[in-house]
């Protein structure tokens, strides 16, 4: 019951969140202008320092160990440095989790322990197709490293599983700025500062992918005496086929005055593999609050 | 406008996401296809068809007509756990939250094993308890005698030392492992390496790849190799088992065959050499089922029991006199 209204309160913010995402821009963006725009020249870099924290609706089904969905909240930590320019993105994020999922089942229910991480990085340049100052198109190539790892003691020698799943991704990220300029307000004629927000949406598109997962019989308590887990699977290589995975975020980003960004973000990776057997899907919606320190007190630097 | 346009698009998107990844939930309390689904994860999973000489599309004929919708969930638990009960195998669990299902290999040969006679005429008020094992001498301190109730029960490294140290001038021990269910195939490998003179191969094993009756993964040896501090080697061991003797207890025993100065005694044990993996139904039920199968290098698979180098079985009769038929021959051998 609570984690149903755990995860009601969840999509609710997430609604929110997306819809104000999407309706912000056009809500309270004066017409686009240079003032608004986060690069006032090529030169302009920021280089910020990533803490936030997140939650995300967890659910994965392991068909080599149970048919049901385990679904729950998993909390978050991420870490991690981007270098920005107008000219060019890069970034390096780490990501770890932890929470606890339970089945769907209707008469009894097991928890699972999920623990999550991922590392994602990707350079990204500017196409340069748009030419509005207040819009940007990336791309660029992004890898994605993600593991997640399950122990469900009910599940007696099948009771830790895991997908490890790192991804070659063609990136490609679309940036929009907006804001108020500096001036007066129409009301009471008061001093306005200039605001800046950024609304940014990346998708990462597949290109190859690197796995390992347990093989068909899943055990960890094999009987060669050498190693406490078997069949945990060799490394395989694969394009497109064995594995679906949709990779996305949606953040909007704060430009405070002193130079430092608050962020918020709703990310989407989804994993599907399918060998043919036990096939495993993982669905992370993550939604996280982050504090982005800027390092660089030089705009030009 | 156009950028709220696009925007509930990319909504729309977003949340259509997980319908390509995950589909429909497949949760559901619906007898037949839990039943279905229990019988379909055996035919692909389970290790031992063959030697179990079970034909399962015929065990699928026989049971499926009793599955009823309007079935009870109990009598409904007991009829999956029929069809389970036809593979005759300790390592095939059926769990929900009401009971436990389990076949018990114990009760398919006599017990030959009874703890209070041998406390009463076997263990002397000065007997010790060092870790999992309870130790005493016997015949004037020429045999050692040594209990090892249970596989789950860890085996520190001190313990089995102060024991093989204590026996180290004995004219052999008895390791008496009768009615142990199993437990870590660790302890057993652990154990195993305290009685090993050299490093010999005592049986090989293979892991289910795949649906196929005949998907197996590549053999895997097991070897047992001398480890820790002391090996006891010189004097004669016997190893008493029974059919209570099951798992890990099992793998023990085809471990000890191998080794030249054991020599395995009493009644064929329960077997259970197929390691059990676990899944789910479903309907959030429980299920256990063997996905490996072991080999001795001789060629021999004994699932359904290792039998025993000497059979030795309690005499009704010795037991009214307060004698341990099995220890009795035992000590005579380690004497002889």
């Amino acid at each position: 019951m609570h984690q149903s209204r755990h995860l009601f309160i969840l999509r609710l913010l997430t609604i929110i969140l997306l819809s104000a995402m999407i309706l912000l821009p056009d809500l309270i963006a004066s017409p686009s202008s240079p003032d608004t725009s986060v690069f006032q020249s090529e030169k302009d870099k920021i280089d910020l320092l990533i803490v936030g924290l997140g939650v995300s609706d967890h659910k994965v089904r392991d068909e080599g160990v149970s048919p049901l969905t385990y679904r729950g909240p998993v909390l978050q930590i991420d870490f991690g440095n981007i270098d920005w320019k107008k000219k060019r993105r890069w970034q390096i994020i780490g990501k770890g989790g932890v929470g606890i999922t339970s089945g769907s089942g209707t008469i009894q229910q097991y928890g699972q322990y999920n623990f999550y991480f991922s590392l994602h990085t990707n350079y990204l340049l500017n196409t340069n197709l748009l030419k509005n100052h207040s819009w940007r198109l990336y791309a660029g190539p992004d890898f994605n490293f993600t593991g997640n790892t399950r122990l469900n003691q009910n599940l007696f020698n099948a009771s830790f599983t895991y997908d490890f799943v790192g991804s070659l991704n063609a990136g490609v990220r679309l940036e929009y700025d907006f804001g108020w300029p500096a001036g007066r307000t129409r009301f009471l004629n008061i001093k306005r500062r200039q605001r800046i927000l950024t609304a940014a949406f990346q998708w990462n598109i597949p290109v190859m992918h690197i796995f390992q997962r347990p093989e068909y019989a899943v055990i960890d308590d094999f009987t060669d005496g050498n190693s406490l887990y078997s069949g945990q699977g060799d490394l395989k290589l694969t394009s497109y086929g064995q594995i679906i995975r949709i990779n996305m975020e949606l953040s909007l980003l704060y430009h405070l005055q002193n130079g430092n960004l608050l962020q918020f973000q709703y990310g989407f990776d989804g994993i599907r593999i399918d060998e043919g057997y036990n096939i495993l899907s993982t669905v992370h919606r993550r939604l996280s609050f982050g504090f982005l320190f800027r390092l660089n007190h030089n705009r030009h630097e | 406008m156009n950028k709220i346009i696009y925007g509930l698009i990319a909504l729309f998107v977003v949340s259509g996401c997980q319908k390509i990844i995950l589909d429909e939930d497949q949760a559901t309390g619906d007898k037949a296809e839990n039943f279905d689904y229990l019988w379909q994860q055996c035919r692909d999973r389970y290790a031992f068809f063959d030697i179990k000489n079970v034909d399962w599309d015929e065990v699928y004929a026989e049971y499926r007509p009793q599955v009823r919708p309007d079935m009870g969930e109990v009598e409904f638990f007991d009829l999956c756990f029929d069809m389970l009960l036809e593979l005759r195998d300790g390592h095939v669990n059926l769990i929900s939250p009401f009971n436990v299902a389990k076949y018990e290999f114990e009760l398919t040969g006599a017990e030959n094993y009874n703890r209070r006679l041998i406390r009463d005429n076997y263990l002397s008020d000065k007997h010790m308890i060092t870790g999992p094992f309870l130790h005493d001498t016997l015949a004037n301190q020429q045999v050692g005698y040594v209990r090892y109730a249970s596989f789950s029960n860890n085996i520190a490294a001190f313990d089995i030392d102060f024991v093989l140290q204590r026996f180290k001038n004995t004219k052999g021990i008895i390791l008496d492992v009768r009615s142990n269910p199993g437990g870590s195939i660790g302890n057993m490998f652990t154990l195993l390496s305290r009685f090993a003179d050299e490093k010999r191969e005592i049986y090989s094993s293979q892991i289910k790849s795949g649906p196929g009756p005949n998907q197996f993964s590549e053999v895997q040896t097991a070897y047992a190799t001398p480890g820790g501090s002391f090996q006891y080697t010189d004097g004669k061991v016997v190893l008493l088992v029974n059919r209570g003797c099951y798992s890990a207890t099992s793998f023990f025993t085809v471990g000890m065959r191998a080794l030249p100065q054991v020599l395995v005694m009493g009644d064929t044990t329960g077997g259970g050499l197929g390691a059990p993996n676990g899944g789910q139904l479903p309907n959030g039920w429980l299920y256990r089922l063997s996905v490996t199968r072991t080999i001795t290098p001789e060629g021999d698979n004994f699932e359904n029991g290792v039998p025993p180098d000497v059979y030795v079985a309690l005499d009704s009769v010795d037991i009214v006199s307060g004698r341990d038929t099995m220890i009795e021959a035992a000590v005579d051998y380690i004497l002889d």
